[in-house]
């Protein structure tokens, strides 16, 4: 996936850009606070519709301004143009337009253009909340599949519709056969979001252990395992196990005012030589795992979605020095596109077999300008 | 700033309050009655008292009529043993607009949705109750949205024991769309190919 012009409008503290991007590496330096990772999040939101720095969307519009508009320019690995643009405004709120098209629902564009993003926070996927492990697991699986985001969507919709009964049932008794009715909407939705996790664990575990084994150098065995709160059991159909479950907890359930059973409890198991690494690994141990995992997550939807991710890398440099991070593109076949965002310009000058093309742009104050891209002899320069 | 006369301050806000029009829209669209023509606003006017005076819901299935029971009850053609539920009277439309349903229908006014405070009793369920004798099928046509199927699977568990056939349309609708975006193709297929419900 190639993303050749991004444009911004009111978009943070960019009034107005235009920016024009190239195949490789792009370096984005500039200051604290001048816009780098705005750029980031821009090229983020028109793959996802959505930021990864807030929820809420009247705050990445400049200043005063009514709206801001994205606009981006790809083409994939078949040839074809994707024209995304995105507007949000404060009185009508977000309009996704891909390809002259207007579209109603997001869940029908996303996936299209696959990102995978590494910024500071996913630093912390191995040691962290299940709900970051679990919010991973489903931006993974939403890019590579729009049947799975579909019964993400409806789940989470029946979750909070049940959860709402359960919490109402504490006034007033309530005809059980309104909690059983979305119960089997959770459980239709449910079992296929577990069915496909599973399934895709198995085959993320084996590209992680295989990235690990390469970028440790070790012979440590690494594995993930999904751990569901709805089991497989034996002999008996998924539907029936969950029904089973919910008759069991109801009771309980209704106690809580709310729902405990189902994937939005599970989480992922990550072993290195059969311990946790959540218990057992060092800290050099944790950030290897976690660059094996977005690996794992960069080459799965490679293979899903037959396009290379765009790569963002945001602000990691505190944690990750220049060399990790070519190690971890070196491990790609096709590296795509990168952006990185960095407060140094000369980061990846101190190696000196970088064999990437890099392109540089400077960010000031809400500005971005195209310098150079990396000079021929840059290879003796660094040596 | 100044601010507007009074009655056209009020035009406004009636128009507001109708769905999907902002505040600007409807500031716009009282300036438009203000400057048009007095017959027009006559016009507009009368049509509104009129549809208010003279449609009414049919005792019966509940669709929007000037006669009741409305001109589908009454149609002795039609398979009386055959009841269509669906959430609103604009689906009933979309449905008669197919020719492939020769049946009664229901409109039940609503789906379940706790979110919203809609129970069940909220609903025409009593009503549908009401009229089941000699029935022998009812199709759900509900929105295949989360709580349209919560509904259906609600409403199914609570007519089978009346040992009713109940059926539901055809899964052919498009993934999460809503009925209204449906051609009438996709439509009549789904309501030929209509699936028991367990
Ligand atoms: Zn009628």
């Amino acid at each position: 996936m190639q993303l050749a012009r991004l444009s911004l409008l009111n978009f943070r503290n960019y009034r107005e850009a235009n920016i024009h991007f190239f195949d490789g590496v792009h370096v984005i330096y500039g200051e604290n606070g001048a816009g780098k990772t705005t750029i980031l999040e821009a090229i983020h939101y028109l793959a996802l519709t959505k930021s990864f720095r807030t929820a809420v969307d009247k705050h990445l519009i400049f200043d005063k301004e009514k709206m801001f508009r994205i606009q981006g320019d790809f083409t994939n690995r078949q040839g074809q143009a994707i024209h995304t643009t995105i507007a949000y405004s404060r009185d009508s709120g977000k309009h996704l337009t891909a390809n002259g098209q207007k579209l109603q629902k997001f869940s029908e564009y996303i996936g299209e253009v696959p990102v995978v993003l590494l910024h500071p926070a996913d630093l912390s996927l191995s040691q962290g909340s299940p709900q970051q492990r679990r919010r991973f697991l489903d931006i993974l699986l939403s890019q590579s599949s729009k049947l799975y985001l579909h019964h993400l969507i409806q789940y989470n919709r029946s979750l909070k519709q049940r959860n709402q009964l359960l919490l109402k049932s504490q006034e007033a008794p309530l005809d059980p056969q309104l909690l059983i009715s979305w119960e089997e909407n959770l459980i239709h939705h449910g079992a296929e979001i577990i069915r496909k996790r599973q399934e895709s664990v198995v085959r993320l575990s084996e590209l992680v252990k295989s990235f690990y084994g390469q970028l440790s150098r070790k012979a440590d065995q690494v594995k993930i395992i999904y751990q569901r709160s709805v089991p497989e059991q034996k002999g008996e159909d998924l539907h029936d196990t969950y029904r089973r479950l919910f008759a069991e907890k109801r009771s309980r359930e209704q106690a809580y005012g709310s729902t405990i059973i189902g994937p939005h409890r599970d989480d992922l198991l990550f072993l290195i030589n059969g311990r946790p690494a959540k218990a057992y690994a060092s800290q050099g141990e944790h950030k290897t795992f976690v660059i094996a995992l977005k690996l794992g997550e960069f080459q799965h939807l490679e293979q899903q979605r037959d396009q290379a991710p765009i790569l963002l890398f945001d602000d990691i440099f505190g944690e990750l020095d220049a060399g990790r991070i070519e190690e971890m593109l070196n491990q790609l076949s096709d590296i795509g596109q990168v952006f990185v965002t960095t407060t140094s310009r000369n980061f990846f000058d101190k190696i000196s077999h970088f064999k990437h093309t890099t392109h540089y742009y400077a960010v000031q104050n809400g500005t971005i300008d195209y310098q150079t891209e990396t000079p021929e002899n840059r290879g003796m320069q660094g040596a | 700033m100044t601010s507007l006369p009074p009655a056209l301050q009020e035009l406004a806000a009636a128009l507001g309050r109708l769905p999907g029009i902002g505040r600007k829209t409807a500031t716009r669209l009282a300036f438009f009655i203000l400057n048009a023509p007095r017959e027009e606003g006559e016009i507009l006017a009368r049509a509104i008292m009129k549809v208010k005076a003279e449609v009414k819901r049919c005792s019966r299935c509940f669709n929007f009529t000037e006669s009741d029971p409305c001109h589908i009850c009454s149609d002795e053609r039609r398979n009386h043993k055959l009841i269509c539920l669906v959430e609103d009277s604009q689906t009933i439309l979309l449905i008669e607009k197919t020719n492939e349903y020769r049946g009664l229908y229901h409109v039940l006014g609503g789906v379940i949705s706790p979110l919203d405070g809609i129970g069940p009793e909220a609903l025409r369920i009593k009503e549908l109750l009401g009229r089941l004798e000699g029935v022998e099928e009812v199709i759900l046509a509900l929105t295949p949205s989360t709580e349209g199927e919560a509904t259906s699977i609600y409403l199914a568990k609570l007519l089978k024991p009346q040992g009713i056939r109940i059926t539901r349309l055809a899964r052919g609708i498009p993934l999460g769309s809503s009925l209204e975006f449906v051609d009438e193709l996709t439509l009549g297929k789904a309501l030929q190919s209509r699936s028991e419900m367990n």
